[in-house]
């Protein structure tokens, strides 16, 4: 049975907001993902582009890296430069003995040496953390004199660490022989 | 045909074709805009990751180039001074020797005598690349003490590599102006086949 159709306008009116609202609607749709999809394409591809060639910089570089350090290890394990590492430090404790400065030493002991005290032997030791302790063997006229030039040393920036190792009187005369070990450090600031 | 006639004829394909185009605007954006954003992401972490590796490498490089290259230099410095400062005794000795006396001479101080004595280094056989030769000199010697640190001074600026060990004080010297006192004094060379064949296998002379 066909649908029965009347329409009494004179003219006769056709709907078009459905139509051209769902054209527009999806035209609009389908331009923005267009859109979208384009500007992605560009922007997404130019950033993936450059990461990728930084990737594979970085990845030669690594290589370049690994190696390189490679080679820089084995130079550093090999039989020679082992053998080398026990002669450096025996020249290297030599050199220490020949930069220390007998002179200034003098001079600095000079300083803080009482009138009393007559030193009979001084012997210096290098130890491996640079620091140089010296061994202080002397005599002195009347214990006050000791007992100041040992003020002295503890007063002076010159010299650390002070320690007395001993004291003995000599048989019938006022002199102390003592024995002290001190640190010594050339130029020392307080 | 008026605007009514078209869009009702065309509206369907019109619809349908725009309808296509999101779909494949979003077929697209799902297969492939979303992937390349994921790879891109991705590529970013191991380049952040990549960049982190390079930067620790780098600093290790650095490292072991500065060891590396402070090994060299070490192993320069060690071969000028057994090359060109100690040498062997046949070509150092009768210098230290002579170069000594001047010293002494200058300082107008008396050492009557001289005891020498020997000692290899290292002691036992090893694997460096040489082995040195200690002449060590017992100097006991008499003068004023400015005397005394003169020669001091002077001996430890010498091109013959004077070394000063310690310094003693002979008995009997307290009370007067002029000292007596026992230098302890060393130099080294650079020890030949000979050399280490005199001085036996623990060194010693």
């Amino acid at each position: 049975m066909k649908r029965l159709s009347v329409n009494a306008a004179g003219t006769p009116f056709v709907n078009r907001v459905v139509p051209v609202t769902a054209m527009a609607g999806l035209g609009a749709l389908a331009l923005v993902l267009t859109i979208v999809n384009l500007t992605s394409f560009i922007v997404l591809g130019a950033d993936f582009r450059s990461q990728r060639s930084e990737l594979s910089d970085k990845e030669k570089r690594l290589q370049l890296l690994k190696k390189d350090k490679e080679e820089k290890q084995k130079v550093l394990e090999s039989s020679s430069v082992a053998s080398f590492a026990g002669e450096a430090q025996f020249v290297s404790g030599v050199l220490d003995l020949k930069r220390f400065s007998w002179t200034r030493f003098f001079e600095d002991l000079e300083r803080v040496k009482s009138f009393g005290i007559l030193m009979e032997g001084v012997t210096p030791t290098f130890g491996k953390d640079g620091l140089v302790a010296v061994t202080l063997r002397g005599k002195a006229n009347q214990r006050g004199e000791l007992l100041k030039f040992e003020q002295n040393l503890m007063g002076d920036a010159s010299f650390r660490g002070f320690k007395l190792e001993n004291e003995q009187k000599e048989q019938g005369s006022p002199f102390i022989v003592f024995n002290i070990t001190v640190n010594y450090i050339p130029g020392g600031k307080p | 045909m008026n605007l009514d006639g078209l869009i009702q004829k065309k509206l369907a394909l019109v619809l349908g074709v725009l309808a296509g185009v999101v779909g494949v605007n979003l077929a697209v954006y799902f297969l492939a805009v979303s992937n390349l954003d994921k790879h891109t992401k991705n590529t970013r972490a191991k380049v952040a990751q990549l960049r982190e590796q390079v930067r620790d490498l780098e600093k290790q490089d650095k490292e072991i180039s500065g060891t590396v290259s402070r090994i060299r230099t070490d192993r320069q410095v060690v071969d000028d001074l057994a090359g060109k400062v100690l040498t062997t005794r046949a070509q150092r000795l009768v210098t230290v020797q002579t170069e000594l006396q001047k010293l002494l001479e200058g300082h107008r101080l008396q050492a009557d005598s001289i005891n020498y004595f020997y000692e290899t280094f290292p002691r036992q056989e090893s694997t460096w690349g040489r082995r040195y030769l200690k002449m060590g000199m017992q100097v006991p010697v008499s003068g004023a003490y400015q005397d005394i640190k003169g020669f001091i001074k002077e001996a430890q600026a010498s091109p013959q590599f004077f070394l000063l060990e310690d310094v003693n004080l002979s008995s009997g010297s307290q009370g007067g102006t002029m000292l007596r006192m026992n230098l302890k004094l060393s130099t080294y060379f650079v020890a030949t086949d000979q050399d280490l064949q005199e001085q036996g296998p623990r060194g010693r002379a």
